[in-house]
């Protein structure tokens, strides 16, 4: 609360006690005692303030509800029909008992003064007041007696009664019945003499027409009787004194019983409404701290106040919400790092020169990078106005057609080809990789496709190879030729010194130069073979016809042994059954010669039903070759034989490139090498 | 129950009132050998309180008796006054009314048994010695008489449940011309 405001109630407080004050004191008028008044006073103002400050608290309390109604504040519902529950509960009673209690108050006090309540005390003192009159009139008629007669004091002690005779002169006493009786008038009175009354009568004694004397006769009334009258007249008294304050008597019984009702219902009104406060109020802190947990402040925690079932709702609020804040600073920094990773994958995607293209299960482009745009020549867009459709409007390549008509029958995973297309008019060669994207649980969502333009490399490739052809040519040129020109030079020597073993020189020296020119044209027929490519012949083969037909061939050869191991079941496939048969033989060969003693060779046939693909495996458990060799292998005239060409893997790289299939090798275990050959078991060339 | 609670209010308001319009008094005033003498007698009382003094209730009036000096431009001044308490009791069993009259320091007593006489020796002030003018200076004055009834005795506790009932039933006031004083 703040201090203008207390300083203001302070204010109001001691304007309300003073007016309180002015308003009793004016009603409590000067007649009573200081310390009555002051009690009064003190008890009038501590109710009067107490049912204020009553008021004032459930007055605020109620507007604070209504104005919490009228803007829709969570949980007024609840206090209102709690609030209105508790009031109906003990105001109809409360009225009901007040009407029922001011009316048997009134009643009663009705009753109190009724004719017939008042009758005994009436007839009590009709009865006392009747005492005294006859006992005056006895007093009076003894008076009046002794005042006529001579004998008169005798008489009097007779009776039991004082009889004094006052003369006119010498009397003191100065009261109405002395008085009365030397004015010539019989008179009687009461008297008080301690706890005792006595009752009086004076009669005149005329002698000649004048009082000279007079006479008083005394009867005096025992105590207990006047105690006894007395007691009779102040009831009565009292009685008549109250029956003379009858109406605010009620009045002050209807206010009293109307401020506890009014105390009453207060009291019950505040206590609902701090119930209703007590159990909506954490409710309304949960739901305000929810709708801040809402608009995202996560540093919302609400005091925990109680033990109950609201108190542990609370608790588990403040955790939920401490675990949310949390989450959230680990999702924002796992956003953050995933996003730098973004940052570094994209920066990736935009300088390297593979294209990368992401394509969901609609065949629409999620990702696309600047290299893939590069390559298909089209502008850098946004990929998401881009379809697989659009992409290959770029594209024309029988190769690629092919690719994913099969790709739509069958199920793929990490798959690459190497394919010629022709992209704005030109011809380019592509790599390309296709992978199914997967989600956590398997699902298929989408395609990545990962392509390099291999057409500048495979230009480089292809003026290094001819260059290593051109070196290596030279090479084999030369040799032949230094043999020949050796010989010619000794045979021209021998000549024209007219040797006697020319002939001898003659022959050796032509057969030298046949022999090297022999080789010489062995060397070109091969190369023009490889260069002369017969086409391929197509045909539905048994591929184990082929590996027996092979294997047969290496039979006879002393410590070799050449296994075969073909799987059952493989269907017939589509190839060029002499081509194949031809690179098996040539990869057989340089196993045969890469193998020492003991000497072993497999030559397995595999069959991928899921993709259809026939794996051809020819493994030696030779020397192996050195890892930097392993790029050239498949180079033309590329040999680690002295004696070789070069040419013949060169020609099992050509047949299997023919038949859109692959062919890498890799280490054997655990000696030799192993080349694999996988060739789509459809072909449609 | 707010209309019943306002209704007690109103009730309780109406019930406390004093009964001014009930009563009225005479005054009179006399000078003599350098004296002023005031008389003065209250007419109208009310029939309840007749009929309480004959339940036996003791009643008191207290009479102030007041010069008061006029000034012109100020509110008026109290001079001098003497005040008077007149106590009545009716016996209801010896029928007869006891009266008492404080003045000043004097206690007078007296008993009588008729109504009228007890009433009358109540309402009626003789001859009250106010002032003697020597000591008096120049100017207005005027003499005032007021008069309250008050209920002498409530048993204690109404005496205190009923704060609210003013000890003063009924009052008057009475003031006589200005007259001049010179010397």
């Amino acid at each position: 609360m703040s201090r203008s405001r207390i300083v203001a109630i302070t204010l109001a407080s001691l304007v309300l006690v003073a007016v309180v004050t002015a308003l009793e004191l004016e009603f409590l008028g000067t007649g009573l005692p200081l310390l009555g008044r002051l009690g009064i006073f003190v008890f009038i103002n501590l109710s009067v303030l107490a049912l204020l400050i009553l008021v004032f608290f459930v007055g605020r309390t109620l507007i604070k509800l209504y104005l919490e109604r009228k803007k829709g504040v969570s949980g007024h519902r609840f206090q209102t029909k709690l609030v209105t529950i508790f009031v109906l509960l003990v105001s109809i009673p409360g009225i009901v008992l007040f009407v029922l209690t001011s009316r048997i108050v009134t009643g009663t006090i009705e009753r109190l003064f009724t004719i017939q309540s008042q009758a005994p005390l009436e007839s009590s003192v009709e009865i006392a007041a009747e005492i005294y009159e006859k006992e005056k009139a006895r007093v009076l008629k003894l008076a009046l007696k002794l005042a006529k007669q001579k004998n008169r004091i005798k008489q009097a002690f007779d009776e039991d009664l004082t009889v004094t005779i006052l003369k006119s002169d010498s009397y003191t006493e100065n009261s109405e019945l002395i008085k009365n009786a030397f004015a010539g008038k019989p008179d009687t009175d009461i008297i008080a003499e301690n706890k005792e009354e006595i009752v009086r009568a004076a009669a005149p004694v005329f002698k000649e027409d004048r009082v000279t004397q007079i006479v008083v006769v005394e009867s005096r009334l025992s105590s207990a009787l006047v105690e006894n009258m007395r007691m009779v007249r102040t009831a009565f008294e009292e009685y008549k004194s109250l029956e003379s304050i009858k109406t605010p008597l009620k009045t002050v019984y209807f206010l009293a019983l109307a401020l506890v009702t009014m105390f009453v219902i207060f009291i019950v009104l505040w206590t609902a409404l701090n119930v209703a406060k007590g159990i909506t109020g954490p409710i309304q802190a949960l739901a305000e701290a929810t709708r801040r947990v809402a608009e995202g402040r996560f540093d919302t925690e609400i005091p925990v106040t109680s033990n109950d079932e609201i108190g542990t709702l609370t608790q588990a609020f403040n955790q939920m919400v401490n675990e949310l804040k949390i989450g959230r600073q680990r999702l924002k920094s796992a956003y953050a790092d995933v996003d730098s990773k973004r940052l570094i994958l994209e920066g990736i995607m935009s300088n390297i020169a593979t294209g990368v293209i992401c394509l969901d299960n609609a065949g629409n482009v999620l990702t696309i990078n600047d290299a893939a745009c590069n390559i298909l020549g089209i502008p850098q867009q946004d990929p998401s106005n881009l379809t697989s459709r659009d992409l290959l409007e770029h594209i024309e390549s029988e190769e690629l057609r092919e690719i994913l008509r099969n790709l739509r029958k069958r199920e793929f995973s990490g798959k690459s080809w190497q394919l010629k297309a022709t992209i704005k008019g030109e011809s380019a060669i592509l790599r390309l990789f296709l992978a199914n994207l997967k989600d956590t649980e398997g699902n298929p969502t989408g395609v990545l496709v990962v392509f390099d333009d291999l057409t500048e490399v495979v230009k480089a490739q292809r003026a290094y190879a001819w260059q290593e052809v051109a070196r290596r040519m030279t090479h084999e040129i030369k040799n032949p030729l230094t043999p020949i020109k050796l010989s010619a030079e000794r045979l021209l020597k021998k000549h024209r010194e007219g040797a006697a073993d020319l002939d001898n020189v003659i022959e050796a020296s032509l057969l030298t130069i046949t022999n090297e020119v022999e080789a010489l044209r062995s060397m070109v027929n091969e190369f023009s073979r490889f260069g002369k490519m017969p086409d391929l012949k197509i045909g539905s083969v048994h591929i184990r016809e082929v590996i027996d037909e092979v294997s047969n061939l290496y039979q006879g050869y002393k410590d070799l042994s050449v296994i075969t191991l073909v799987e059952n079941g493989i269907p017939p496939v589509r190839i060029d059954r002499e081509q194949i048969k031809r690179a098996l033989i040539n990869l057989l060969d340089n196993a045969v010669e890469a193998v020492e003693r003991n000497g072993k060779i497999w030559l397995n046939a595999h069959y991928d039903h899921e993709n259809k693909t026939l794996r051809l495996i020819v493994a030696d458990n030779g020397s192996g070759i050195r890892p930097e060799d392993r790029d050239r292998l498949f180079l033309p005239h590329f040999s680690t034989k002295k004696s070789g060409t070069g040419l013949g893997l060169a020609i099992v790289n050509k047949i299997v490139s023919d038949h859109h299939g692959v062919i890498h090798v890799e280490d054997n275990t655990p000696a030799g090498i192993r080349f694999v050959l996988e060739l789509p078991a459809i072909q449609n060339v | 129950m707010v209309k019943s609670f306002t209704a007690a209010i109103i009730l309780l308001f109406v019930t406390c009132l004093p009964v001014y319009a009930q009563s009225s008094i005479l005054l009179s005033q006399r000078t003599e050998n350098g004296e002023i003498f005031v008389s003065a007698r209250l007419h109208g009382l009310p029939d309840t309180f007749i009929q309480e003094v004959q339940n036996g209730i003791k009643k008191e009036i207290e009479y102030n008796v007041e010069l008061m000096r006029t000034w012109k431009s100020w509110l008026d001044e109290y001079v001098e006054g003497k005040t008077v308490i007149r106590t009545i009791k009716y016996d209801v069993i010896k029928k007869q009314y006891h009266l008492t009259s404080l003045e000043g320091r004097y206690i007078y007593e007296k008993t009588v048994k008729n109504l009228e006489d007890a009433l009358d020796w109540l309402t009626k002030l003789t001859d009250i010695r106010l002032v003697r003018i020597d000591g008096l200076q120049q100017g207005r004055y005027y003499v005032r008489v007021r008069m309250e009834s008050r209920r002498i005795k409530l048993p204690p506790l109404f005496k205190v449940l009923l704060f609210f009932v003013p000890e003063v039933e009924f009052s008057s006031s009475k003031s006589s011309p200005v007259f001049l004083l010179n010397k």
